[in-house]
């Protein structure tokens, strides 16, 4: 009798487990401090109530490295996420430990093909290696300068014209310097964050306009030593040196706080706090590109959709379903409106509820006008290490531990250890 | 007889085999395979690990970040045990005499140790904070400039201790304080009746009655000094160029940010040497020393 009736209770379970939706779980980081959570959370339930039979559940997953960390650790686990969105940089360490699926693997029909081929290519950069593209762009970003206006008029500059060139800039942020009777500094020209695990970033923006790159494209050498670097290093602690710039590690976080307390008249940080930085400010915000020395430039940065390769596969084509909406013109622009991120589609501009929000806010264009200029992010074999082995040497350069050059030739030799296995 | 001896056998083993599951499931199991990892490579792709033999531990030699964590350790051992464990005591002695506001004071100094490590380092995070934390704001009064506590090399891990010590100092004071309340009075009035000085009484009575809680107080003060970790990821994440980072952080990264797992197999061998040297030290050579009553 109890036998039977476990059977059917057995029974029942499977019958409406087929029956029920997919659930597929999807862990998102947090990295700038707009409304990024509540954006997925909403996201998420208007596509289960276009799609009743697949259940999304967004699962914050701390930042950048965060996430990574948590998705490679349920992976090992035997119990991966269907999706993550993870930073687009780690595509090699996650291809060498075999846990993710390409997205061309699902890309079948035309119209698949047609919104891959309508995504920015300075956002796919780091998605395609070999001839696969591994994961798709969405939480996308670049750095950008925002700037504060009053401080602008305050020291004589046109708060309408942005420093276009490392010299200009210079110059302004030793103008825009502020300090009270004792000649403490009350307002610094620019800050640019210096903490890991994001110091690489705004970093390789610098190179970048040297005209420099750091990786080979296979993701299996370095640059670190170069001439270009080193002008970048220099330029960074020039900036610091004539107190434009404070001095020692400023954290990634403490940047837009101090923005928008006043006590910095420039920044470069991600667009993914342009909407957090709008809102807050007391002052009017100018928002521009990144000055060239001898070009603009800036890396990509921010999330793309990973889909996990040991995932049930129903669980992944759910997924995948739920990407593909994401990524669709309408909800790339509603992403992109609700917290700064740039959306990853060109037809998403065209959508009649972007053009309206671009006309209020015609600094949401900055970041993907600037894309033409953009490169793909850092982004190597063994990644989290390589990126560690150079930030903790450029943050010796920059607290004068060690000479500029000496540190970057220590960066390279540690690059070039960490990477001999997959020469 | 022998049936008797032998159920008894059986029944001790008994009656150890819960908490004997729980040790080598959770202590011994992972201590012997962390031992196996370390002397392994580490597998990559579904390969299998080969054998290495002492590879991780030559490694572990040449590693300047290994060398630069474990003198970091040092440094924030001896930074934090004896100054949090001396003034757990000074604490536990005020709260024990009779004044006015004795509960409030208590429970001010035992604060810290209620809330979670995490909110205590997020709370000294904006005290450290440059311009208009906490302490650059006192410091602003007597018009100091800013200072970048957390971002300079120099200062970050001395930051770090105090902020340890203020977190440890009200949790030993509640054993100290325990532990003085233990004291017979009548030692006291015996002690006032031969005229003792109040110091001289301390030293020789009240410490030596207390030594056994203070064995267990720098046991507890040094098994935390390596594996507090928490503080580390929400303050400095072990930077700038890991000049705040401490050997479980470390292990930490290496395991689930490199996922190096051999090579992190090795640095946990060295913690768990280094913490049973220290043991055997504690045990063996101070609790000969103590009299317990």
């Amino acid at each position: 009798m109890l036998r039977k009736l476990l059977m059917t209770a057995v029974a029942t379970c499977f019958a409406s487990g087929v029956a029920s939706a997919v659930e597929v779980t999807m862990y998102y980081p947090v990295s700038a401090g707009g409304p990024i959570a509540q954006a997925y959370e909403s996201l998420a339930a208007d596509f289960t109530k276009a799609n009743p039979s697949i259940t999304i559940k967004p699962v914050f997953a701390g930042n950048q490295v965060d996430a990574l960390v948590k998705a490679q650790t349920a992976a090992r686990g035997g119990n991966p996420p269907a999706m993550a969105i993870i930073d687009s940089t780690n595509v090699f360490t996650l291809m060498e430990d075999d846990m993710i699926q390409p997205i061309s693997d699902f890309v079948k029909t035309e119209d698949e093909k047609k919104m891959l081929a309508d995504i920015y290519p300075a956002f796919l950069a780091n998605s395609v290696v070999g001839d696969k593209v591994w994961s798709l762009p969405f939480q996308r970003s670049t750095v950008i300068m925002y700037y504060n206006k009053d401080a602008f008029r305050e020291a004589g500059l046109d708060p309408e014209k942005a420093p276009a060139t490392w010299a200009e800039m210079a110059a302004a942020a030793q103008k825009l310097v502020k300090k009270d009777a004792q000649g403490n500094t009350v307002r610094y020209g620019i800050e640019i964050p210096s903490s890991q695990p994001d110091f690489y970033w705004p970093f390789q923006a610098m190179v970048t306009e040297a005209g420099g790159t750091m990786m080979s494209a296979d993701g299996k050498k370095t640059s670190f030593d170069s001439p270009e670097m080193n002008k970048s290093l220099n330029y960074w602690l020039s900036l610091i040196k004539s107190g434009a710039m404070p001095s020692g590690i400023t954290a990634w976080a403490t940047v837009p706080t101090n923005f928008l307390a006043g006590k910095t008249g420039m920044m470069w940080h991600t667009t993914g706090n342009l909407v957090r930085v709008n809102k807050e400010a007391k002052f009017p915000v100018g928002v521009a590109m990144l000055p060239a020395d001898v070009k603009r430039g800036t890396p990509v940065g921010g999330g793309n959709i990973f889909i996990f390769k040991g995932a049930p596969a129903a669980e992944k084509e759910a997924a995948w379903q739920f990407a593909k909406w994401l990524v669709s013109p309408e909800r790339s622009a509603e992403f992109s409106a609700k917290t700064g991120y740039v959306a990853v589609r060109k037809a998403a501009y065209d959508v009649p509820a972007m053009k309206k929000y671009v006309a209020e806010v015609p600094s949401a264009l900055v970041a993907r006008d600037q894309l033409q200029y953009a490169v793909k992010a850092l982004s190597t074999y063994d990644n989290a290490r390589v990126h560690k082995a150079l930030m903790d040497s450029l943050q010796a350069g920059l607290n004068g531990q060690m000479p500029p050059d000496a540190a970057l030739k220590k960066a390279q030799a540690d690059a070039t250890q960490i990477l001999k296995r997959f020469q | 007889m022998i049936g008797t001896r032998s159920r008894h056998w059986v029944e001790g083993w008994l009656l150890v085999l819960p908490a004997l599951v729980l040790l080598v499931a959770f202590t011994h199991w992972p201590v012997i395979a962390s031992l196996i990892d370390s002397l392994n490579s580490t597998p990559r792709r579904g390969a299998a690990p080969n054998f290495v033999g002492l590879e991780n531990y030559q490694r572990l030699v040449a590693d300047p970040v290994f060398a630069k964590v474990m003198w970091n350790n040092a440094v924030f051992a001896f930074g934090t045990i004896p100054t949090s464990v001396v003034l757990a005591l000074l604490m536990a002695v005020w709260v024990n005499s009779a004044i006015r506001g004795r509960a409030a004071l208590r429970l001010a100094y035992f604060t810290p140790t209620i809330l979670p490590m995490i909110a205590a380092a997020n709370i000294w995070l904006f005290f450290y904070t440059p311009d208009y934390g906490l302490l650059d704001q006192i410091t602003g009064l007597f018009g100091f400039g800013r200072t970048n506590w957390l971002g300079n090399p120099d200062t970050v891990l001395w930051c770090i201790v105090v902020m340890t010590v203020w977190k440890e100092a009200g949790f030993f004071m509640i054993f100290y304080l325990a532990a003085l309340q233990a004291i017979p009075p009548d030692l006291t009035e015996a002690a006032s009746l031969d005229g003792t000085s109040r110091w001289y009484f301390f030293r020789r009575v009240t410490l030596p009655l207390i030594m056994p809680t203070t064995l267990f107080v720098l046991v507890n003060a040094v098994i935390n000094s390596f594996k507090l970790v928490d503080h580390i990821v929400v303050m400095t994440k072990g930077g700038p160029d890991n000049a705040s980072s401490l050997i479980l952080y470390y292990i930490y990264e290496t395991a689930f940010s490199f996922w190096d797992t051999a090579y992190a197999s090795a640095l946990t061998m060295v913690l768990l040497v280094v913490l049973a040297l220290l043991a055997l030290v504690q045990f063996g050579v101070l609790e000969r020393r103590i009299h317990y009553r």
